[in-house]
């Protein structure tokens, strides 16, 4: 056994299943694709962050933490591409929380509900906030918090993240 | 050291990520165009999807709202009779108008009043980001969009091309917080800036002066002072105003609605369109410009002023020197040969002959 084999802990050796890389890239690609398409029918839909989404279930599948930070930088400059702001700024935030998702996400039992459903709500919570400090500091953009509305969100990502992962977990895909 | 990398190949990892995205931002304020190969990668990308994807959603949205959603239809059968029997009296020069009135008929009825050249395009996608406002249009380089045109509706101005693609272009809207325009207010004819803001709803218009009187539902038009969008067009009505520390605080309600629109009119050429009556009665009463004297260059039909002698005397002395800016080979040139036609040239600039040093 490697070095690098004998780095990874024995739990997620055990419970990793691998997610193939056509779907692991083409899920939050589509997803993303969606983002775009979506609001051009109803606005309201624009407050829903599909590729997020996509990517967070898909990093918690796959339980490593190598494949989940590239496939956030990779989705995160994809989306900024979709932007007229700078490029790189969501694949640091998507890089981020890929990182912490591999680490924490051992931890999450995915048969609880409640349990999951609290992790996707801090996980948008972290991205936001983690994409406001980044934007704040390298672009020196800055906005007005909505606190209502922030928490609205969270909310809807929860539950949004939480249907997409039973939606996945039926489709035969789990940790 | 092995097992350390391996312990941290993670952290590592995270660190490598976040420092190359880093330079990657770092590199696009310093205006290196890594940023314009990933959006054209990225739109190329997603565009031709977004195209057939616009296109199947509107036959799936006409489909569902024809034969699947029918809540309320009796209801609307109802009004709609009633609607019927007062739409008889109505002739019919007024029904083709209601006809025209929407969609893409109205767009070209639209186009056709203007002064401007346009050109129409559809609303393909929106960009994914919550605070950034920006769109997609179904028209690129190949039919003449580029970037820095103004992108409009008959209600008003929508935004600018921000980048254009072969057959696709992204315009960022009004609304977005990075978005700004030149506008004029329709009463009193004041300058100012009008900006987006992060939640999108109302933008803000800055730098007006504080002596100058604003009131809510006054109109603001388009200055064309920014350049990119043509004179004159309608912009959006002033709907709040504060004044805090002897500054106006004004908020203004854009007319076209940039969450909803669909077609719009590309400016590919523009003109001043027609001023409103209350802006034309304000600009007769300014003075008229001071006349040019008869000796005057440019009044005389030569754009050949003294700063354009002055470049083309250290040009002459390069040519003659073969020499050329810019290259650090062999020894600097010289100006001393062409001093006196310089100093003549400036002083002629500065007006007051001999006292240019």
């Amino acid at each position: 056994m490697s070095a690098w084999s004998r780095a990874v802990p024995a739990f997620e050796s055990k419970r990793r299943r691998r997610v193939s890389w056509p779907w692991f890239v083409g899920l939050p690609t589509a997803a993303l694709g969606l983002q775009t398409l979506l609001p051009t029918l109803e606005p309201t839909l624009a407050l829903f962050n599909l590729p997020f989404l996509a990517t967070l279930n898909l990093m918690l599948l796959c339980r490593s933490a190598v494949s989940a930070m590239l496939l956030g930088a990779l989705i995160g400059c994809l989306h900024d591409g979709l932007t007229h702001g700078p490029v790189g700024l969501q694949g640091i935030v998507y890089a981020v929380c890929g990182y912490l998702v591999a680490r924490l996400g051992p931890y999450v039992r995915s048969d609880h509900a409640l349990e999951l459903g609290l992790f996707f709500a801090a996980a948008y919570v972290t991205h936001e906030f983690v994409f406001g400090v980044t934007r704040s500091f390298l672009v020196s953009a800055g906005g007005e918090a909505d606190l209502a509305l922030g928490l609205v969100l969270t909310a809807l990502h929860a539950g949004a993240g939480l249907s997409v992962f039973t939606m996945l977990s039926k489709a035969g895909w789990k940790p | 050291m092995q097992e350390w990398l391996a312990r941290r190949r993670n952290g590592i990892l995270l660190g490598v990520l976040v420092f190359v995205q880093v330079l990657m931002v770092g590199q696009q304020i310093q205006e290196r165009p890594i940023d314009a190969r990933v959006r054209y990668w990225s739109s190329a990308l997603f565009m031709p999807f977004q195209r057939a994807g616009q296109w199947g959603l509107n036959g799936l949205s006409s489909v569902w709202s024809g034969y699947v959603w029918l809540v309320g239809t009796a209801a609307e059968n109802r009004r709609l009779d009633a609607e019927v029997s007062r739409l008889r009296l109505e002739n019919h020069y007024l029904q083709q108008e209601v006809v025209h009135a929407s969609g893409l008929a109205g767009l070209d009825d639209f186009r056709t009043s203007l002064a401007s050249r346009t050109l129409s395009a559809r609303v393909i996608a929106r960009g994914p980001s919550r605070i950034a406002r920006e769109v997609f249009l179904d028209r690129g380089r190949e039919h003449g969009v580029r970037p820095g045109m103004a992108v409009i509706v008959p209600a008003g101005a929508v935004g600018k091309v921000e980048a254009a693609y072969w057959a696709s272009s992204m315009v960022v809207l009004l609304s977005d917080a990075e978005a700004g325009a030149g506008v004029v207010l329709g009463r009193s004819g004041a300058p100012g800036v009008l900006r987006g803001t992060t939640d999108g709803v109302v933008s803000r218009l800055d730098y007006v002066p504080p002596h100058v009187g604003v009131a809510v539902g006054e109109q603001v038009y388009t200055s064309g002072l920014d350049g990119v969008f043509p004179p004159g067009m309608p912009v959006g009505e002033v709907v709040r105003i504060s004044t805090a520390r002897e500054m106006h605080m004004i908020e203004v309600s854009l007319h076209a609605d940039l969450d909803r629109v669909r077609e719009v009119a590309v400016v590919l050429q523009a003109e001043h369109e027609a001023l409103p009556e209350s802006v034309r009665r304000i600009l007769a009463r300014l003075p008229a410009p001071p006349e040019r004297g008869v000796g005057d260059e440019r009044s005389a039909g030569s754009l050949d002023g003294p700063a354009d002698r002055v470049k083309r005397t250290y040009q002459s002395a390069l040519q003659a020197q073969q020499k050329t800016i810019g290259l650090l080979s062999g020894r600097p040139p010289n100006f001393s040969a062409v001093a006196d036609s310089l100093r003549a040239a400036r002083a002629e600039i500065s007006g007051a002959p001999g006292e240019a040093e």
